[in-house]
């Protein structure tokens, strides 16, 4: 006996926190079940997408070597305060609407069809594209650079050649196509498994992390400095690699020494934005069964408090690295001018800082390549896989593409079209390298729509759904104020500030077509419009009026 | 039917199907209203029509009230806000009492706490059974209900006897030319122990029996609450012996197939037309087992969204399937 099924599991809540098995005046029913510990929602929330030691080790890199004198610690505070409205806007937004489905779901039902598709449309091809970087990063960041480490703190040249091969070209592509293969066939075979590979690997990153800004933490600068120049002469025959390397930095126009630019550092609040504000991603796509109908007060405290639990590590990190290294090290360093090419260098200067033992340089370098499959599978292919159940549940797609194996109760089509994809983004990202900022800043901008759409949905929910809103823990005011209000004018502020920054400084960035690039979510929304108008000129011929999956039935 | 299909012009049935709407007082008026705004001929929910908490407020001395519905804290609301305040509490399904600390007190004696809630459950049950002849009555539309696991089965008598409302529980009736129609509300066990349970092989005996009554089984519409064991619409959150949500890590709640392996056997044996279910709100989707196309719309009854699905059939076949939530 055969069986296929569309939009299953994950697609509603059951499970009834707010009217939990053990709160009172409750009958016998099925669906009660007891609260979920505050601990697990916080942890998960803060655990699941949220890759703090890329955020620290590549997000500074990337900062330093695109906004020259940027006050990095400043940048992470502003992008904390910044994202606060974000997390809190999607915080009361996914307790409101508790489905798969993010910001579709939030801008079809709340705004309309044609917007909740166009919005999807841009987080869809962001996170494709997010995918594909991040694969290739598995390579470029991760896999080569530990291999360089292999090859200098072992003094094997052929590791060091190795390291630098497997960065670009086709030996990158063939890891990152790999890691996404593997990643997709290990989704094929059940979300349990992949998501056991995934606790391990980032368990095993997080603690390399910890152990490498811990060592930092009990480094003075001078020790630091005394280990980097004594290290460095082991490898280039010159002991005083510290000096030299900001020296070469200044020769190369990085400006030292002196105060920070305040127009590079919020430059560098769109790239720590980037890194930090995504933290609810996999809360709002991949937790869709937390979210419930739960009380408001543990919906904030896990997704707002997880958010930031992870922005100040991120925030703690930085300034301990910055302290003990020295910004214009890092940014020198940032910028190419440290002799020896293991990017993105923070894990390599804390085994240096360790007393440079081969184990601990090897172990560390291993480990940080765990970030990246997290980062690619947790914050983005999942998201990628997912997405089409949504569409599918509402018509505007062929039921087969989110159809799901009764076996394995994954979706296969979806999942292989989601691997698909990502080979190719994973392909431009392998062999346009040289603007990979330019790519970074293009689907991050465009991760950016789904922000603006969530904001706007949130503003005008008291007034346009009053029915859901009345009835869900939204309604929440302060002074008289509606929170979701002045939250979503907040996320709505910071998702254009994103466009101005990306306009602002575009060249920084590497944009070369900056009116195409801050125009995609326009095409975007053009796209969706035609095929939203299409599918349902078609699917009325079958007896199908696509308008009503939006319609609200008033009561009788 | 698939996207780019075209429906054939033939005489068709389109019916609208909801369940688990859990005391809801929005998502029953908008059901009512359903065959008007979905142009449908008929209407069926099925099963968990009732609620599952009180909400306690408080008539204090001053002739002020007091009360607290999950989040919100309701502090000196008047006798109009009250209004406000009692049609928010039904929105979610949960059924306000009024009365007095000493009077609200006796709710935390579970005997009592049951005697009202029974009382309260049929109460609201005639109220609306009341509106739904008044707001139908002429219109020609046929609306069926069957209670599900977790209703009392003090409605059942609430329910019959209406002249709009067909009460369907355990019946085999006329649905359409051509078309039959079976209805039940009982579940496999659940880790609940709720009111209307069967072992499986007593549920597989009442679908069987209830199917011996039909000519036509191919053209049959089965309205079983439970969905097909492992069916993909049957999958919840695995719970532990404490009734809490088990995980497998980064935010992945571990879900496990929870419907009724009796009746997987029956659409696997008789092979219907088409099978509605419900009571898994998180399994809404559509599966095919065999000829038989199986649906659950899941439910959101707790923010007044009423979820359903419209199904168009005619000439022994499904034409075609929507799901809506307004």
């Amino acid at each position: 006996m055969s069986s296929n099924a569309t939009a299953t599991r994950d697609a509603l809540p059951a499970v009834e926190q707010d009217r939990a098995q053990d709160a009172p005046y409750v009958r016998k029913s099925s669906g009660l079940v007891r609260d979920v510990p505050f601990l697990d929602m916080f942890l998960m929330n803060a655990s699941s997408s949220n890759p703090v030691g890329i955020a620290v080790a590549y997000g500074i890199f990337f900062a330093m070597a695109t906004f020259p004198r940027c006050n990095l610690l400043l940048a992470i505070v502003i992008a904390l305060v910044l994202g606060a409205f974000v997390w809190v806007t999607f915080a009361l937004v996914s307790a409101t609407l508790p489905r798969v489905g993010g910001d579709y779901l939030y801008g079809s039902r709340l705004l309309h069809p044609i917007i909740g598709m166009g919005s999807n449309l841009a987080t869809y091809v962001g996170s494709v594209l997010a995918a594909g970087t991040a694969a290739y990063f598995v390579a470029s960041v991760a896999v080569g650079p530990a291999m360089t480490i292999i090859g200098v703190v072992t003094g094997n040249k052929w590791w060091v050649t190795a390291g630098t091969t497997v960065s670009t070209g086709w030996p990158a592509f063939a890891i990152a196509g790999g890691t996404l293969v593997v990643l997709s066939l290990l989704s094929l075979t059940g979300t349990k498994k992949v998501t056991r590979v995934m606790v391990w690997l980032y368990g095993i990153a997080f603690v390399a992390f910890g152990v490498s800004i811990l060592i930092l933490l009990f480094k003075t600068r001078a020790g630091f400095i005394h280990d980097v120049n004594a290290y460095t002469k082991s490898i280039t025959g010159k002991g005083n690699a510290y000096q030299a390397t900001i020296a070469a930095g200044a020769k190369g126009g990085l400006a030292t020494g002196g105060g920070y630019s305040f127009k590079n550092t919020m430059g560098a609040v769109f790239v720590v934005l980037g890194y930090t504000m995504f933290a609810f991603w996999s809360s709002t796509y991949m937790a869709g069964e937390m979210k419930g109908s739960g009380r408001r007060s543990r919906q904030l405290g896990a997704m707002v408090g997880g958010g930031a639990f992870g922005g100040i590590l991120v925030l703690v990190s930085a300034a301990i690295y910055l302290h003990t290294a020295g910004y214009d090290f890092v940014a020198a360093s940032s910028n190419g001018y440290y002799p020896v090419g293991v990017t993105p260098f923070l894990h390599f200067f804390a085994s240096i800082a360790a007393g440079g033992g081969t184990f601990l340089a090897i172990v560390l370098g291993v480990a940080f390549i765990g970030w990246f499959p997290v980062a690619l599978y947790a914050g983005n292919l999942n998201m990628v896989q997912r997405a089409p159940f949504a569409w599918a549940f509402d018509g505007l797609i062929p039921a087969k593409v989110a159809a799901v194996d009764r076996r394995t109760n994954t979706p296969v089509v979806s999942i292989l079209l989601a691997c698909g994809l990502g080979l190719a983004a994973a392909a431009w990202a392998c062999w346009s390298s040289k603007s990979i900022f330019s790519l970074i800043s293009t689907f991050t901008l465009l991760l950016f729509v789904p922000v603006i759409v969530t904001g706007v949905a949130a503003v005008v929910m008291p007034w346009f759904r009053p029915d859901i809103y009345r009835a869900s823990p939204s309604d929440w005011k302060i002074a008289g104020i509606p929170v979701i209000v002045v939250a979503g004018l907040g996320t709505v502020a910071v998702g254009i500030l994103a466009f101005v920054l990306v306009g602002v400084f575009a060249s920084n960035l590497g944009i070369k077509h900056v009116a195409l690039t801050l125009l995609l979510p326009v095409i975007g929304f053009a796209i969706a419009a035609v095929y939203y108008y299409a599918v349902r000129a078609v699917r009325r011929r079958n007896g199908v009026e696509l308008d009503l999956v939006y319609k609200t039935i008033p009561p009788a | 039917m698939g996207l780019f299909g075209r429906q054939p012009k033939v005489a068709s049935t389109r019916l609208f199907f909801a369940t688990d709407i859990h005391g809801s007082e929005p998502c029953f008026r908008k059901f009512i209203n359903a065959g008007n705004f979905y142009r449908c001929q008929f209407l069926i929910l099925g099963g968990d029509m009732t609620g599952k908490q009180i909400v306690p407020i408080t008539r204090h001395s001053d002739g002020m009230y007091s009360c607290r519905l999950r989040d919100q804290r309701f502090e000196s609301v008047d006798d109009r806000e009250l209004v406000e305040v009692k049609r928010l509490i039904r929105v979610g399904g949960d059924y306000p009492v009024v009365g007095s600390e000493d009077e609200l007190a006796e709710l935390g004696d579970p005997e009592c706490l049951e005697r009202r809630f029974r009382k309260i459950v049929y109460d609201t049950v005639v109220d609306w059974v009341t509106f739904a002849e008044e707001f139908l009555s002429g219109t020609g539309q046929r609306v069926f209900v069957a209670p599900g696991n977790d209703d009392f089965f003090e409605i059942d008598r609430a329910l019959q006897g209406s002249s709009v409302v067909e009460f369907v529980e355990g019946k085999a009736v006329e649905l359409c030319d051509g078309h039959a129609m079976i209805t039940t509300g009982y579940s496999n066990p659940t880790p609940w122990n709720t009111e209307r349970e069967l072992p499986e092989d007593a549920l597989e005996q009442r679908l069987e029996e209830m199917v011996s009554h039909v000519e036509d089984v191919e053209n049959l519409v089965a309205v079983i609450h439970p969905p097909p064991f492992d069916s993909h619409l049957d999958y919840a959150p695995e719970l532990n012996g404490e009734l809490r949500i088990q995980f497998d890590g980064m935010g992945g709640v571990r879900m496990v197939p929870v419907g009724s392996t009796a009746v997987r056997r029956f659409i696997e044996n008789h092979q219907p037309l088409l099978t509605l279910h419900g009571h898994v709100h998180e399994g809404g989707g559509r599966v095919a087992i065999g000829r038989t196309q199986c649906l659950n719309p899941g439910s959101e009854y707790a923010k007044g969204t009423l979820v359903g699905a419209i199904v168009t059939i005619a000439d022994g076949k499904v034409l075609s399937h929507q799901f809506v939530n307004g």
